[in-house]
């Protein structure tokens, strides 16, 4: 767990420190096109065969052309903010969204909105992308295309409910954002990442695999992760089992049921605003007779990681592991 | 019992009624009338303790209301108030019981016998208990009215107010509704308060009656008293014309449709040419109806006629139910009978006699048809019950162009019997049994029709220029028609003797 | 006319019913000795073998029955209040929440979620005691204003203020709501309404509201009857309008504020439910009011036993499963009348 953080904290460093060189540039340039151009192609690493003009198509099958790496960045989601981070290229992001709490530096990063952003604030950025999602869509059809409409190309990426989607999401911004060969490297990491989480734990004897239930909501109204979900697949990576794994998607669970599921570990995700996770399950009534209440074994992990599809995946099903399995941390 | 001391308030500060005093007597049917708008509602809001006061006291024997609690008011005086639409469908009997909520004591007081019995009696009392397990609201206005009459009731009151009960109420209902009120009031001793707004039947069932305008009292006295026509005119601001209920000792009041001039019509004048004489009968026909008292064998009294008919019958007629053959006759020759003024005479027909008097803005005139075989002495004792009906009578006809008053008819009436008395006696006519001076003959008829157009004319006694008319008028006309009669009847006797 | 007995029978009969069935279907269905086990032996300490699983006794005793209690109470409350209100407004389409009574309460219980109020000493009461207080409260407001508006208080000034305040209340639930962030789910939960996971504890929160409300209302039964021909001519017969008609709103208010607060929002319990028992057993408050107590705790039992057994394990909200049982009753019920009437 230290190791990783401290490459995690490595890593970041690296990456706030491109990011201020690339952003005092950035800022010096911009009043003068023509000295921009001159820069961008002189510094730029991938310049050699550059990519520019760009026409690539988007998750709602939109072509969105750059004639020149993007300087500057709105992101919609803050799964496409820490992918933007992770590629090292968080110099260049402008605007955030109101949920985005990852890295640190977001904080210092202008807001555009949560649920319902706001097209004035993206417009006055000036941004030569915006990085949307797929899950916007529905929601904000008409502040897209009102973006569209003032000449900003809006990048819509998937909406990955998977760990190869995922990664398939991160070559797309490194595509977009100018970093393809940072994103492919980024993916490499998260693969050599799960696949040692999932060595660590194949050691687990068939007789000992947990079976886990997670609750995305405290009680009464207790919701969980059935299969398709981030949840579901990272446990399989894992090696525990989903008690709830008879469900499909995000659903409500009969707390009948859950005393019934009887897991040997309940793992909830409201730590970050239920005072006391850990108290709200053992102190319910009839939970006392449920294994992980009985044993203990209750734990809260952040919702952040283990939903948002990006390389902090990796960080949530480790920090699963290391609560289903602890033996096998302990004696690394 | 109940009395209203001073009373003022209203709505909001505003003060609608203002300074209401009088008192109602145990038993008493009492009116509140006036126009819309003069509080009346208000009134009786404030009576019942819905309102507060802003000054006075009601007071029933001599108790503030404001010192009762609602249990005891509800105990003395109950109130109907006006029908208001129902949202849930309780039964008859269910609404009927509601009435005996102010007698229940406690938080779960049960349903007595005694209660039972009341509301069972109540029910008999205003007709409804045969449909007592219905749903109101399945129920007319009428028979809601009842239901709710009911619910005051059982309540067993000293005092009820009513509030319009009359409204959207059929005739037979309205009456049949106040005369259950007034039975209650004169045998129980039940005090009634009501709101009316229909005049007339104020007059017919109210004791006394409080006439408001604009929130004030214009009198509180008998209905006699308070229906005067200047009163009545000036808080309705409306014409009315008050007269006596033909039947009972009660006034009417009447209205005077349209303007003036619009009731007055296409103008009238009697004359000569309207006549038309024939030997079966006189007829007058007047394209505006008069106003007309008469003594005739059809359409008889006071009425508005525009057929005047003096028909004659055979010296033997003689019929059982002459009313109704009269109508008959009327209405085959075209008469209306609901428009037409009928009388009979055995006289023959050529001799009479008529002419138009002119006076200063007015004309009368008059046409008689007399017959002397029947002159009696109207003083003469032991009158014969039945005379043979010869041809002997006097109808008298009188149509004046003016506009005469009651008093100015009765007058006509007096001074015209005057002057046949006085020709009778010029011409020594005498009572064929006692051999004295007669007064007339024993089936007499006389009209009095007055176009109520132009001069009005207040009287019409001798003394005045109408009565002079009509006595001259009367008198020149029946002695020239009695003249004819003689003359006939020796034309007659001698071609009979020879 | 129905007797009396065969009113209190039937509907007897379908409480006991739902009851029954409530407690023994569910997610895990327990046999119905086995209940009858794991209730003496939690009840009466009777003792119960070996032979009933641990689990079992959790989910019947822990579980399934506060949470039928619950829902009988909860039901039982919204329909009594709904009645009283129905006589009292002279609405038969008027229902508990009408005057606002609801939305104060939610303010209350949203505000305790997002602003992770916790009162020590109260700790999870904090909720249910927060909603109750503040339900209180816009009642007091809402007859405040009225009166302010109108002296005499007429029901059309009061059911006015209380649209008004409704509305008022309402758009700060929006406000809320739009601030949110992961307590959303919570909040819309909490507003969709729910009887699942209180436990014996809230039961024993509604329950004195319950009796003091209840027997609040059926004191004045007979108050109502009247007051449903009008304000004015309640006075006439006797019935001090003005104290009983804050008695009744007070007691509506405390029960519907009870329920709101240890169970959210469910609706049309107390619209259809009296509505339905009046056609059924007639308009008379002295039997309406009791009749109602026991439909409604049936109707919420059979409701809240649908909505955790159809998808089962999974739950759908209670509220939704009211409104889609009772709209179409409602609508029956509608048409029917109108039928009638036509006739």
């Amino acid at each position: 767990m230290k190791k990783f953080l401290q490459v995690l904290l490595l890593a970041l460093l690296a990456g706030f420190l491109i990011g201020c060189s690339n952003n005092d540039s950035g800022n010096e340039a911009a009043p003068n096109e023509n000295t921009t151009n001159e820069e961008s192609a002189a510094e730029g690493t991938d310049g050699d065969d550059s990519a520019y003009p760009l026409t690539v198509t988007d998750a709602i099958d939109n072509e969105v052309t750059l004639e020149e790496e993007p300087e500057r960045i709105v992101s919609l989601m803050p799964s496409n903010t820490e992918i933007t981070f992770a590629l090292g290229q968080g110099d260049k992001v402008v605007g955030v969204s109101d949920n985005d709490t990852y890295p640190e530096e977001v904080f210092d990063i202008d807001k555009v909105g949560g649920m319902e952003f706001n097209v004035e604030v993206i417009i006055s950025l000036d941004p030569d992308v915006v990085l949307a999602h797929e899950s916007l869509v529905a929601s904000s059809q008409e502040a897209l295309d009102q973006l569209e409409g003032a000449d900003i190309e809006v990048f819509t990426v998937a909406d990955a409910t998977d760990v190869d989607t995922t990664y398939e999401t991160i070559d797309n911004i490194g595509q977009v954002v100018g970093a393809e060969e940072e994103a492919e490297q980024l993916v490499t990491d998260m693969q050599a990442d799960f696949a040692e989480l999932e060595e660590i734990t194949s050691e687990v004897a068939e007789e000992d695999r947990q079976s886990v239930f997670f609750e995305i909501s405290p009680s009464p109204d207790i919701y969980t992760a059935g299969q398709n979900t981030f949840l579901d697949e990272l446990l399989q990576i894992i090696h525990a089992d989903n008690a709830a794994g008879d469900q499909e998607g995000w659903v409500e669970m009969d707390p009948e049921a859950i005393i019934e599921l009887n897991p040997e570990v309940i793992i909830s995700t409201y730590g970050s605003y239920v005072e006391d996770p850990i108290g709200e399950v053992t102190s319910r009534d009839g939970f006392d007779a449920v294994d992980a209440v009985v044993n203990e074994r209750i734990y809260d992990v952040d919702s952040d990681t283990v939903s948002r599809p990006g390389p902090r995946l990796v960080d949530g099903a480790r920090e699963i592991a290391e609560s289903v399995y602890p033996e096998l941390f302990d004696e690394e | 019992m109940l009395k209203v001391e001073n009373v003022s308030g209203g709505y909001d500060g505003e003060t609608i009624v203002k300074d209401i005093h009088f008192s109602v007597g145990k038993g008493e049917f009492f009116g509140i009338l006036g126009p819309n708008g003069s509080g009346k509602t208000t009134l009786l809001k404030m009576m019942s303790g819905l309102l507060e006061l802003e000054q006075g006291e009601v007071k029933i024997d001599d108790r503030s209301i404001s010192d009762l609690t609602k249990k005891q008011l509800a105990k003395k005086m109950a109130v109907l108030p006006q029908l208001s639409p129902q949202v849930f469908p309780y039964t008859v009997k269910e609404t009927v019981s509601l009435g005996r909520y102010a007698h229940h004591r406690g938080f779960f007081q049960t349903w007595t016998d005694e209660d039972e019995n009341i509301v069972q009696k109540v029910m008999k009392q205003t007709n409804i208990s045969h449909f007592q397990d219905n749903s109101v609201m399945e129920h007319s206005g009428g028979e809601q009215q009842r239901i709710f009459l009911a619910q005051a009731l059982v309540q067993k009151p000293d005092i009820l107010l009513l509030d319009e009960p009359t409204n959207h109420l059929d005739l037979a209902y309205q009456k049949e509704l106040l005369d259950l009120l007034r039975t209650r009031a004169r045998e129980e001793g039940l005090t009634v308060v009501a709101i009316l707004h229909d005049l007339n039947l104020a007059s017919l069932y109210c004791d006394k009656i409080l006439l408001m305008d604009n929130g004030e009292t214009r009198a509180v006295a008998d209905p006699d008293d308070v229906f005067s026509e200047e009163l009545i005119n000036h808080v309705y601001q409306t014409e009315v014309v008050k007269q006596p209920h033909s039947k009972i000792a009660k006034p009417q009041l009447h209205l005077l449709p349209g303007k003036k001039s619009e009731r007055e019509g296409e103008q009238v004048k009697i004359d000569e040419n309207m006549l038309s004489i024939s030997p079966e009968r006189i007829v007058l026909q007047s394209k505006q109806p008069l106003k007309t008292v008469s003594s005739g064998v059809v359409g008889a009294g006071a009425g508005w006629y525009s057929n005047f008919v003096n028909r004659h019958v055979d010296a033997t007629y003689n019929c059982t139910n002459h009313r109704e053959e009269m109508r008959e006759y009327l209405t085959n020759h075209g008469f209306p009978v609901s428009q037409t003024v009928g009388m009979m005479t055995a006289v023959t027909l050529e001799d009479n006699s008529y002419r138009v008097y002119e006076g200063d803005g007015f004309s009368v005139m008059i046409v008689v048809t007399a017959g002397v075989g029947n002159a009696v002495d109207s003083t003469r004792e032991n009158s014969p019950v039945a005379a043979p009906v010869k041809p002997g009578t006097i109808n008298t006809w009188i149509f004046v162009n003016g506009k005469l008053t009651d008093e100015a008819y009765i007058q006509s009436i007096i001074t015209a019997t005057e002057a046949k008395a006085q020709v009778l006696r010029d011409c020594h006519i005498l009572d064929a049994h006692t051999k004295k001076q007669a007064t007339g003959t024993s089936t007499d008829s006389i009209l009095v029709a007055a176009t109520q157009q132009g001069k009005e004319i207040d009287y019409a006694g001798t003394a005045t220029e109408l009565g002079a008319i009509i006595g001259r008028g009367v008198y020149q006309e029946m002695k020239q028609s009695i003249q004819h009669y003689f003359k006939r009847k020796k034309m007659h006797d001698h071609l009979s003797f020879n | 006319m129905k007797s009396n007995l065969l009113k209190y029978t039937l509907s007897l009969a379908f409480l006991i019913s739902t009851m029954l069935i409530a407690i023994s279907v569910g997610s895990v269905s327990v046999p119905i000795p086995e209940i009858v086990k794991i209730i003496g032996s939690e009840v009466f300490h009777l003792p119960i073998g070996n032979d009933v699983d641990p689990k079992s006794i959790s989910i019947v005793y822990d579980i399934r029955l506060p949470r039928v209690i619950l829902a009988g109470l909860v039901g039982a409350s919204l329909a009594i209040a709904g009645a009283a209100f129905q006589g009292l407004l002279r609405n038969p389409l008027a229902d508990p929440y009408i005057l606002g009574v609801s939305s104060g309460a939610s303010v209350g219980a949203v505000s305790t979620l997002f602003f992770n109020i916790s009162i020590p000493f109260l700790g999870m009461y904090t909720l249910p005691f927060l909603s109750i207080l503040s339900a209180l409260a816009t009642i007091m407001t809402v007859l405040f204003f009225a009166k302010k508006i109108d002296k005499t208080m007429r029901v059309e000034s009061i059911i006015l203020t209380g649209i008004i305040f409704s509305s008022f209340l309402g758009s700060i639930i929006s406000l809320i709501i739009a601030l949110t962030g992961e307590e959303l789910q919570q909040i819309i939960g909490w507003l969709l309404g729910s009887v699942s996971m209180r436990g014996w504890k809230y039961v024993g929160i509604i329950l004195p509201f319950l009796i003091i409300g209840g027997l609040l209302l059926l004191m004045n039964t007979r108050e109502l009857n009247a007051m449903s021909f009008g304000e004015d001519r309640a006075q006439h017969l006797g019935v001090d309008v003005e104290k009983r008609k804050m008695l009744i709103l007070a007691a509506g208010s405390i029960l519907t504020g009870a329920a709101v607060a240890v169970s959210g929002t469910i609706g049309f319990v107390g619209l259809v439910i009296p509505h339905l028992t009046r056609k059924l057993w007639g308009p008379d408050h002295i039997h309406l009011l009791p009749l109602s107590i026991i439909t409604g705790a049936g109707f919420l039992i059979l409701t809240d036993l649908l909505s955790r057994t159809i998808i089962s394990p999974q739950v759908l909200p209670v509220g939704v499963i009211t409104a889609l049982v009772g709209a179409p009753v409602f609508a029956m019920i509608l048409l029917k009348q109108k039928k009638a009437k036509g006739r």
